[in-house]
């Protein structure tokens, strides 16, 4: 242990000989695995709590389809949809787009329904009667208005409505609710001009999960024009959404890891006459072949192994306590009406492992394979 | 070994805030659980199916329930790709509201 | 007296079947006696710094056997040689191959590192040798700062740090004037007191012509050409 210590000792003094040098690519490799885990930290953290939130959604969504477009479902199918075995609960939904021409931004408004009584993330109250709303976070900021405010959508001269605020959606729900104006049913089909026999669309619960294709299926016959939306299928869009994005982020930060593995082959691929007689003097004076790879083992894993820790707790620092300032803007998107939120800080050691292993190991490797050359020649060449 | 004693104390003062920053994010969804499970049940009775992030399309604000004719979207599992999806708003082009 | 070192129709070939064939040592055959000084002479291309590497198990030879305390190292695998090398030998290079941006102390204790000496004893053992060669004033200054004469004889410390049988010294007055070519030869003879055998290779007069010097091997074009014991 004591020849250990001893060469982790010189490995440390060999570093500090070129402070510039290694500082830099130092930094330079904490700030790539910065950005790196950033991404990924972040990435994990709003999939994760999507994902977790969306798994409460329905099972079934089904769609009305005419001209391959959305369309109105006619509510009689419920009828006959609680005939097919196997449907549990079957509601059907009342909600559309509102653009306010106003503030340039879309909302999404909902019809109240009884079930939604007892929401919990929500300042004051949902609508009880008609002319009163609940308002997301987004709309209330955008609008600047809150509880006791009144707020005024229209369409035109016929559909128009003058809601009073009873309640606002708390700022931690945002990520649900930023765009929501949920409504009375009566007013949200006054509004919209809604057909009396008509849904937005129709939710189905089925009892046993497993058979949750099969029901889709037998609503396909049952009504060939519909479209059934699975829950499975939603949490996979999603899924995919979030690894695309943080995939794209990648992309652009692909110049970056190409030069870094650049330098990184650079450094496999040769050492300099420097280096190639330094260790040339260490094997003359007694060191073996091993010892001369122990040092470079020890130079590789000092800077990489300090640049990657480094690196994880700026990533971490920046993505759960400076809210992914720097990332934000192109992990998240754009949108007029943006949810501000704190994401949760969900993380996968497994990932983490995976970035050690994509990083720290070939730097080492980088370190270590091209001594090896130089350590296993004669060491008479320091001689000459 | 000072060298080697300056480089393990590093070390182990980053693995240390490493641990001290993943027991806080561990606690933090820990604290988090009654919220989160307040929006879960929120989910379940409002029916939601969608995450309010991007409100600028239709095929954005519910991607699980896009058109098939979206841009680029045929299929429930593909993902969105403009407007929302890109990474500046649209410019403002002489003055017009976009 | 017995031989330390003794070589058997030694030969080394660089570039072996190149148009740049070089035959550096050719069919030597020497022996090198325990405690004294020997001097390898000639000129500069006459193969005394390949064969000084050759002895010192710097490399190996391409015909020939080298014996080191009775035993055959040429056909020895890397791993011995080292050791050997370790043990036997301390090496003064021409351009002292003093590590850059170290302190005197660290290159003197260089070659220790990897072995399982206790810490103390190595710190003990390089005051002592510091203090012989009155380097104990610079024992924190970085070698870069020192003036030639200085780091000879750091070069010299970290030879003896091993406390090796054999000090193998190659050209060690090429980067030195008069005076300090004569304190060199002062350590060398004060270290083969010491019981040391030592082994310079050299074409400067002021070396072979000393009276205490024991043998000197003369070498032209990688052979021996003449062999005298003084």
């Amino acid at each position: 242990m004591k020849g250990h210590g001893r060469i982790i000792e010189y490995a440390l003094s060999t570093l500090a000989r070129r402070k510039f040098k290694n500082f830099s690519v130092a930094a330079v490799f904490s700030v790539l695995i910065a950005v790196l885990s950033s991404i990924l930290f972040l990435m994990h953290a709003y999939k994760t709590e999507t994902l977790k939130l969306l798994d409460n959604s329905p099972e079934i969504i089904l769609q009305n389809m005419s001209g391959g477009r959305h369309e109105l479902i006619p509510t009689e199918y419920i009828g006959t949809l609680s005939g097919i075995a196997g449907v549990g609960q079957i509601t059907p939904r009342y909600w559309g787009y509102y653009y306010d021409s106003l503030t340039s931004a879309n909302y999404t408004l909902m019809a109240f329904d009884e079930t939604m009584r007892d929401v919990k993330p929500i300042d004051g109250r949902m609508p009880a009667a008609d002319g009163e709303c609940a308002v997301g976070r987004g709309v209330a900021d955008l609008r600047q208005v809150g509880i006791k405010d009144d707020i005024f959508l229209t369409l035109g001269t016929e559909q128009n409505v003058n809601l009073k605020i009873v309640g606002t959606f708390t700022a931690n729900s945002a990520i649900l609710t930023n765009d929501l104006v949920v409504l009375t049913k009566a007013d949200l089909i006054k509004f919209f001009n809604m057909p009396a026999d008509k849904a937005t669309d129709i939710t189905i619960e089925v009892n046993n999960p497993a058979e949750v294709s099969m029901v889709a299926r037998k609503i396909r016959r049952t009504f060939p024009d519909s479209r059934p939306i699975l829950k499975n299928e939603l949490l996979r869009t999603y899924d995919n959404i979030f690894n695309w994005r943080g995939g794209i982020v990648l992309i652009m930060f692909f110049g970056a890891i190409a030069a870094f593995m650049i330098f990184v082959w650079d450094k496999a691929t040769g050492i300099n006459a420097e280096e190639r007689q330094e260790i040339g003097i260490l094997k003359a004076i007694g060191w073996e072949t091993s010892d001369v790879l122990q040092l470079k083992f020890w130079e590789g894993v000092v800077v990489s192994l300090s640049s990657f820790l480094t690196g994880l707790i700026l990533a971490y620092m920046h993505v759960f306590y400076f809210h992914a300032q720097f990332l934000a803007p192109v992990l998240k998107g754009w949108s007029v009406l943006f949810p501000k939120f704190e994401p949760m800080p969900y993380i996968d050691i497994y990932q983490i492992f995976v970035l050690f292993f994509l990083t720290v190991v070939p730097y080492v490797a980088a370190c270590v394979v091209p001594s090896w050359k130089a350590a296993i020649s004669d060491p008479d060449s320091v001689m000459r | 070994m000072f060298k080697t004693r300056l480089f393990a104390g590093f070390i182990i003062i980053e693995v240390a805030a490493l641990a001290v920053l993943y027991l806080s994010a561990a606690s933090g969804v820990h604290l988090k659980e009654p919220e989160m499970s307040l929006k879960r049940s929120m989910v379940r009775a409002m029916k939601l199916t969608d995450i309010a992030f991007w409100t600028e399309a239709r095929y954005t604000r519910h991607p699980s329930q896009a058109d098939f004719f979206a841009p680029f979207q045929d299929f429930p599992s593909s993902v969105d790709h403009f407007p929302a999806g890109s990474v500046v708003p649209p410019p403002q082009i002489h003055g017009a509201k976009r | 007296m017995d031989a330390v070192i003794r070589t058997e129709g030694v030969s080394k070939v660089f570039n072996a079947g190149l148009a740049g064939e070089i035959r550096a040592v050719s069919g030597v055959s020497i022996e090198i006696l325990r405690g004294q000084i020997t001097v390898l002479k000639g000129p500069s291309g006459s193969g005394k710094t390949t064969l000084l590497g050759l002895i010192g198990c710097m490399s190996r030879p391409t015909e020939g056997k080298i014996f080191v305390e009775g035993k055959d190292v040429a056909k020895l695998p890397e791993r011995f040689l080292t050791t050997v090398r370790r043990k036997t030998f301390g090496f003064i290079f021409q351009h002292f191959n003093l590590i850059r941006g170290l302190t005197v102390r660290e290159n003197v204790m260089l070659p220790l590192y990897p072995t399982e000496i206790d810490g103390k004893q190595m710190e003990r053992r390089m005051e002592e040798i510091l203090e012989k060669l009155e380097l104990t004033a610079k024992r924190g200054v970085n070698v870069g700062k020192l003036s030639g004469g200085q780091q000879q004889r750091v070069a010299i410390a970290r030879a003896m740090i091993n406390e090796p049988a054999v000090i193998l010294a190659d050209e060690p007055t090429a980067h030195l004037d008069t005076k300090l070519s004569e304190d060199f030869l002062n350590i060398v003879t004060a270290l083969n007191m010491d019981g040391k055998t030592i082994v310079i290779a050299t074409h400067d007069p002021l070396i072979y012509d000393k009276p205490y010097i024991d043998h000197v091997i003369e070498m032209r074009d990688g052979a021996v050409r003449e062999a005298a014991r003084l």
